[in-house]
């Protein structure tokens, strides 16, 4: 018997066809669900990766100290009303930056060097290091590319390494170079009016259970890096920050690569983190992120948690090209 | 082996990927869990599965990749889930008495199924993975955890062993309009 008619005789047993549910993936009821599932709490049982959800560079803490030389001096008000002015004539100069437009064959290459926490879960027992990770990403609309070099991993604090030498020094992280395809870059879909991206953003941010505000802030750094975003999304995206409250200014900065920046951060009392994001006042781009522990958390107030520095963008015509310097 | 795909997602690239993943796998995902399970469970196993995804959305592998990982992930939840398992009897039932999209008469179909029905339950689903969800050796293999030269030797084993169950059942493929459509 050959194999086609035996695979065909097994087709005929399917008691619902492929065909049958066509249109399946559309229906309220699947819109439900999506809802229902990207509502749930993202967590890994084993292994915790903390995605660079903000940051500055290497020598951060450093430039913590001693490198944001002009920070503001003002009461919380004053700095919550100066990081709204501040942010939105960032959006005011967002909406007068050229749109990418990528042609067929095209693709928006980034380069950033980044640091962020993973959490190993062993017999009952945690322990947590810093990643340090240099990475190279394609996006275009028929795909991509990431090429990243993970570094040698330091623990967050010397009890993390206690507990990692008590569970008999288990591999903590994979070192060394990868390179992976990715999907086409997603066509960005926030809306460009700012009234109603803040609504948008503050539905998707109730479900997170780290605070509304704090994870607005957090929503709003994550479009502004990587995605695609369009002048008027980016624009729309500074006008709700500016809106969000807790909001502060820190004020002129220079990144860790040593570029002028303007600082704003939000302290997150639910998880005791300070997000910073930093960002060009001449293009609006986003130059670094950060993120420093408060006092009550984890890691002890004032470490540097992790970061995100953009050292270079532009468009290219391959996924093996980089920018023209 | 599947290797771990660690990129950094950012909270909303988190969620536009995801979103494409069970758009376009959504149909398939259901597909799968409606032919192995009755329509209320296959629901739960729908959900359970891009719940999965979702948590674990950066070991989910790209490309043509995705959609076995999902496969996997869905068979699964289907073998973990009790109410399944105490169904079990049923579907098989219904696997017997549902008529067929090609028509075969009532008689060679009934005789399908129970030959069908007499092979392991890993018997069944390596063929299964081919006839109804139209996979290849490699994908198979995703699926089921193993490499794509076992996948191939598990889905040789099955036919010769449905083969076998049919002749013995008197089920001719010379005679059954089946043969037309292979």
């Amino acid at each position: 018997m050959k194999n086609d008619a035996i695979d065909a005789a097994v087709a005929e047993l399917a008691l619902v066809r492929d065909s049958d549910l066509r249109g399946a993936a559309r229906t309220p009821a699947a819109d439900a669900l999506l809802a229902k599932i990207v509502a749930k709490e993202v967590r890994e049982p084993v292994r915790v990766d903390r995605a660079p959800r903000f940051l500055l560079a290497g020598a951060a803490l450093a430039v913590v100290a001693g490198v944001l030389v002009f920070a503001f001096a003002g009461t919380n008000r004053e700095q919550t009303a100066s990081a709204a002015t501040v942010l939105r004539h960032a959006g005011t100069i967002a909406r007068k930056q050229p749109p990418v437009v990528l042609q067929p064959g095209q693709f928006v290459y980034t380069r950033s060097r980044n640091l962020w926490t993973v959490t190993t879960v062993l017999s009952g027992k945690s322990f947590t290091v810093l990643e340090p990770h240099s990475r190279e990403i394609w996006l275009g609309p028929t795909g991509g590319r990431l090429h990243e070099v993970t570094g040698r991993p330091t623990f967050l604090t010397l009890q993390d390494r206690e507990t990692w030498l008590a569970l008999g020094r288990p591999q903590t992280t994979v070192t060394g170079e990868s390179d992976n395809k990715l999907d086409p870059m997603p066509r960005p879909t926030l809306p460009t009016d700012p009234g109603t991206l803040y609504a948008q953003l503050h539905k998707q941010a109730e479900a997170n259970g780290n605070g509304v505000d704090a994870e607005m802030f957090t929503l709003v750094g994550d479009a502004l890096r990587e995605t695609g975003a369009s002048p008027e999304q980016r624009a729309a995206l500074y006008d709700v920050a500016a809106r969000i409250p807790g909001v502060r200014l820190l004020g002129r900065v220079l990144d860790p690569p040593g570029r002028r920046g303007t600082a704003v951060v939000l302290d997150n009392e639910h998880n005791h983190v300070r997000n910073t994001l930093i960002f060009d006042p001449e293009t609006s781009l986003l130059l670094a992120e950060q993120e420093t522990a408060l006092p009550g958390g984890q890691a002890p107030a004032g470490k540097l948690i992790g970061y995100a520095v953009y050292l270079e963008q532009g468009v290219v015509s391959s996924m093996n090209a980089r920018p023209a310097r | 082996m599947t290797m771990r795909v660690r990129i950094p997602q950012t909270a909303v690239a988190r969620r536009e990927r995801f979103e494409r993943i069970y758009r376009s796998n959504y149909e398939a995902i259901l597909g799968y869990a409606r032919r192995r399970t009755e329509p209320d469970e296959a629901a739960d196993v729908l959900a359970e599965t891009f719940l999965v995804a979702w948590r674990r959305l950066e070991a989910v592998p790209e490309g043509d990749e995705t959609r076995p990982w999902l496969y996997g992930t869905a068979r699964r939840v289907v073998a973990n889930h009790e109410r399944a398992r105490r169904r079990r009897g049923r579907l098989d039932a219904r696997l017997r008495e549902a008529p067929g999209a090609a028509a075969a008469p009532a008689g060679d179909r009934a005789a399908l199924a129970a030959a069908f029905l007499r092979l392991t339950e890993q018997e069944r689903e390596v063929l299964s993975l081919v006839g109804w969800e139209g996979l290849d050796a490699k994908q198979i293999g995703a699926v089921l955890g193993c490499s794509a030269n076992a996948a191939r030797i598990r889905l040789h084993r099955a036919r010769r062993r449905l083969a076998g169950e049919l002749e013995r059942a008197g089920w001719s493929m010379n005679s059954h309009p089946l043969e037309e459509i292979a």
